[in-house]
């Protein structure tokens, strides 16, 4: 067996046999120490270590001075971290090789389970679940417009009532809104008391991993993968004016300090550019999570020159690198300024027996701070509330009250930025694994991001409720996170690595075994047990209801086929055929749009009908005469019986009870000509595909990241959308545009093919293995992946001439 | 001579713009070693002692390519 990296080792033991010193400088984490490592042994197996000097060196910006620094002062590797990493990787290994095997025969259709990724599949089930079962809660809400003698107008909200204080459920239903509202209306105002506290605002922490992934989400829709790719160029370095440079620090961390040195810069910086008004008197201190050995002790994410704005650089760089550049460079600036300071006003208005209060109350900002570079996002709705003068005694009336309803949202389906940010809260995973883990559950269709947000598909519900029954130690969060403290807690010296997985080992093998003893009946069983009323009705006493009710003697079931996974059936199969997809809205649906729905006529007087198919659901209409005509000339397509009909799929996403006539018409009018570029005059046409809603205008297309946008957006976002897209052919099969190869500039692309994602480079096709998640793919191994599929043609072609 | 390892050649060709002629950097292209997934990788019996394989990352990629061919 010939081996592809033959090449690459060839290289470094070649280049190590001539070479008196050898230096390991990889990345300043567990994962470089442990690449150092391997290195090491290799060419300690290969006997090239011999009257050789081995030194380790770290540092956490590619930048002359950083590097020329760390080269002088070299250590050894440091042994815990390494064997922290390999504590890791043989209980992932151990995991994952145990559970997947039982997966496979007992729910078959599922893929693996790994460690880390079940339990983030836990939360987000969980959460699905708590969805799935809220009620929500009526209450309502009282404000006022008042107004003075000189006609200025105030808006304040209720306080207190019948002197107790207002609370979010102090007004249930509309009798108890209405109670106080005719009580309000024959009650005097006036103005009880007014005052104005100064309040300020600390800038935040610089970044870390975690906090980087959700600022970019929110600000630019970045998701993790793609936020730390990027991040991963600024801190390899981009070339400016022919040096490259690395701009940023280590992005994988989770410190919020930054060094002496990089603060005075700072500081210096913060003076020449913005005045001593801005610079606090102390450099500001952030006590983020403690490192449990220096080694591990990272910097924030910053800029490794702080006078390199990012004005300085947009011509050198992407537009996405501009923005997480400008978003890291500000945000780390603002951590060493001094805080915002607003004056908050509050107006108190009450009755004469003081047992009614109404507040107002709004800020005005008396000093920016760190407000100057780095904004904050307004979650303080009196912020815009600009309150009149007004004297304390002062009398005061009603213009306006207004009552509203409200009810209690659910709970948020998780984005990848709160995912990341709850895992972070838990103690799950680390920066080097929150975007791995978030990838590998897409690419196993356990969840479905759908307008941004997780959704678990049916497989991704059973595999939850399969290892919270069967395996709940190993994804519960306590356990999960204590493991991972143990881990840190191997590169402190504080535990033995083997101790930690010994202690794992016993009870997980006992467990193991004690599953796979089990019929896959019993494991069905206890699942219909768990996902209960996930998975089925309630009857009239909220009592579980199985029965069957098509045959109505028999007892539904979850039950498996190899083909298209799991489903719910009856007890009475083969004598009762019932079936039902396991989600019950997806039931539901079915069941309402088994027979089609008439939803109106179209401009041509033809129905329009709304049909479930095996596809999901869709809208069919008759078409025009001409139209088909023309189709019957060409004589291409054999003769149908549905030759007149047009069907018009509903695009995943949009709510299909929601979809009325008019929603109808305009998804059959689609491809839509929103109007014409302002640029080339060319269309901008609106499109719904199998990726969902996309806009294309010439060479440019981009997809809407709402599907609901679909129906709303208008010419001027289309432009700006268009703007932003990247031009070329817009292939459907595109996973991700690498960039450029750094030989010849040509595009290297990851593509889905038939046979599974593949990497286009020229005419080269290279495959990419199975385990290997390709959105998670970098460059760096697409070109060893790219170089070996070079190598492998070329000995195929030697092995046909012989 | 003094020879040094990084994990990418794009950080390699920097790094050795920064130490000049009398080093040559060198990039390992990610971790050069990996665990086989197969039996026997880990083994609990023997104070998990851990088989690792020089990238078989990119043998699967070299079997498949036989398969497909």
């Amino acid at each position: 067996m010939i081996l592809f990296p033959k090449k690459y080792l060839k290289e470094i033991t070649n280049a190590a046999e001539d070479s008196d010193k050898i230096i390991l400088a990889t990345d300043p984490d567990r994962e470089g120490e442990a690449i150092a490592w391997h290195v090491k042994e290799v060419l300690e197996k290969k006997k090239l270590l011999k009257d050789k000097n081995l030194e380790r060196v770290v540092f956490n910006e590619i930048t002359k001075k950083a590097i020329l620094d760390a080269i002088k002062n070299p250590r050894q590797i440091h042994l815990p971290l390494v064997e922290a990493y390999l504590a890791r990787r043989a209980l992932d290994y151990l995991v994952g090789f145990n559970i997947s095997p039982i997966l496979w025969t007992k729910l078959p259709g599922s893929k693996s389970a790994g460690r880390v990724q079940s339990v983030a599949l836990k939360l987000i089930t969980e959460r699905e679940k708590e969805i799935e079962l809220f009620k929500p809660d009526e209450y309502w809400t009282l404000t006022s417009d008042f107004t003075n003698k000189n006609n200025k107008n105030i808006f304040s909200k209720l306080s207190l009532f019948n002197g107790k204080k207002i609370e979010k459920f102090s007004f249930k239903n509309k009798e108890e809104i209405q109670k106080a509202v005719d009580v309000i209306n024959k009650t005097k105002f006036k103005i009880s008391d007014v005052n104005t506290k100064v309040f300020r605002r600390n800038p935040l922490a610089p970044f870390t991993t975690s906090t980087l992934q959700q600022t970019a989400s929110g600000r630019f829709g970045f998701g993790a993968s793609r936020t730390m790719q990027i991040a991963q160029r600024l801190y390899q370095g981009v070339d400016i004016e022919g040096e490259t440079t690395g701009l940023i620090t280590y992005m994988r961390t989770d410190g919020t300090n930054i060094s002496k040195e990089a603060i005075d810069n700072f500081r210096k910086f913060i003076t020449d550019d913005y005045g001593d008004k801005y610079l606090p008197d102390a450099p500001n201190n952030y006590t983020g999570k403690k490192a449990k050995n220096a080694q591990e002790a990272h910097e924030a994410i910053r800029p490794t020159n702080i006078t390199r704005k990012p004005s300085d650089i947009k011509k050198y760089v992407n537009s996405d690198q501009f923005k997480l550049y400008e978003l890291i460079w500000s945000r780390a600036l603002s951590s060493q300024m001094t805080p915002a300071e607003f004056d908050r006003n509050t107006i108190i208005i009450s009755s004469n027996d003081n047992k009614i209060n109404f507040r107002a109350s709004g800020s005005v900002v008396k000093f920016d701070g760190f407000l100057k570079v780095y904004q904050v996002q307004e979650t303080d709705e009196d912020a815009k509330n600009i309150l009149p003068e007004v004297k304390v005694g002062e009398e005061i009336s009603i213009l306006k009250l207004n009552d509203e309803q409200h009810f209690t949202d659910p709970p948020p389906r998780y984005s990848e930025a709160s995912l990341v940010k709850k895992m972070e809260e838990l103690g799950i995973g680390r920066p080097s694994t929150y975007a791995s883990i978030i990838s590998v559950l897409s690419t196993r269709n356990y969840v479905e991001l759908i307008n941004k947000r997780f959704n678990p598909t049916d497989r991704g519900k059973l595999i939850s409720a399969f290892l919270e029954k069967l395996f709940s130690k190993y994804v519960d969060y306590n356990f999960t996170a204590d493991l991972e403290n143990q881990l840190d807690e191997i590169t402190s010296g504080k535990i033995e690595w083997v101790q930690v997985l010994d202690n794992f080992w016993k009870d997980f093998y006992e467990n193991v075994g004690k599953v796979k003893e089990k019929r896959t009946r019993e494991v069905l069983d206890l699942l219909n047990e768990s996902l209960g009323a996930l998975i089925f009705e309630r009857d009239d006493k909220d009592a579980i209801d199985r029965k069957c009710k098509l045959c109505a003697s028999g007892e539904l079931s979850l039950k498996n086929s190899f083909r298209g996974g799991a489903f719910i059936g009856c007890s009475n199969y083969p004598e009762c055929k019932f079936t039902r997809p396991l989600s019950k809205a997806k039931a539901a649906a079915q069941y309402n749009l088994a027979e089609p729905k008439l939803l109106g006529q179209n401009e041509k007087g033809k129905d329009i009908f709304l049909k479930n198919g095996r596809f999901g659901p869709y809208l069919q209409f008759e078409k025009e005469t001409d139209e088909l005509e023309t189709k019957k000339k060409k004589g291409r397509k054999k003769k149908n019986e549905n030759d007149h009909l047009k069907n018009v799929s509903i695009p995943k996403g949009i709510d299909v009870d929601s979809v009325d006539l008019d929603k109808a018409k305009y998804l059959c009018s689609l491809p839509k000509v929103l109007g014409q570029h302002p640029d080339n005059g060319q269309d901008i046409i609106l499109n719904s595909g199998r990726f969902g809603p996309y806009l294309k205008c010439e060479n440019k297309s981009a997809r809407l990241e709402n599907v609901e946008d679909l129906f709303s957006i208008g010419i001027n976002r289309a432009i700006t959308l268009i703007a932003e897209a990247k031009p070329g052919r817009i292939s459907s099969s595109l996973i991700k545009d690498l960039g450029e190869h750094p030989e010849d500039k040509k595009p290297v692309r990851i593509m889905k093919g038939q046979y599974g994602p593949y990497i286009k480079y020229k005419s080269l096709n290279a495959t990419i293995p199975e385990e290997k998640d390709p959105n998670d793919l970098t460059m760096e191994e697409a070109l060893i992946l790219i170089e070996k599929r070079k190598e492998y043609d070329k000995t195929k072609k030697k092995g046909k001439r012989k | 001579m003094n020879l040094v390892i990084v994990e990418s050649p794009a950080k390699a060709k920097t790094i050795n713009k920064y130490l000049g002629k009398d080093y040559l950097v060198l990039a390992s292209y990610g971790h050069i070693r990996d665990l086989p997934s197969k039996n026997g990788s880990v083994d609990p019996e023997n104070k998990f002692q851990m088989e690792w394989e020089i990238d078989s990352f990119s043998k699967k990629i070299f079997k498949r390519n036989y398969k497909c061919c």
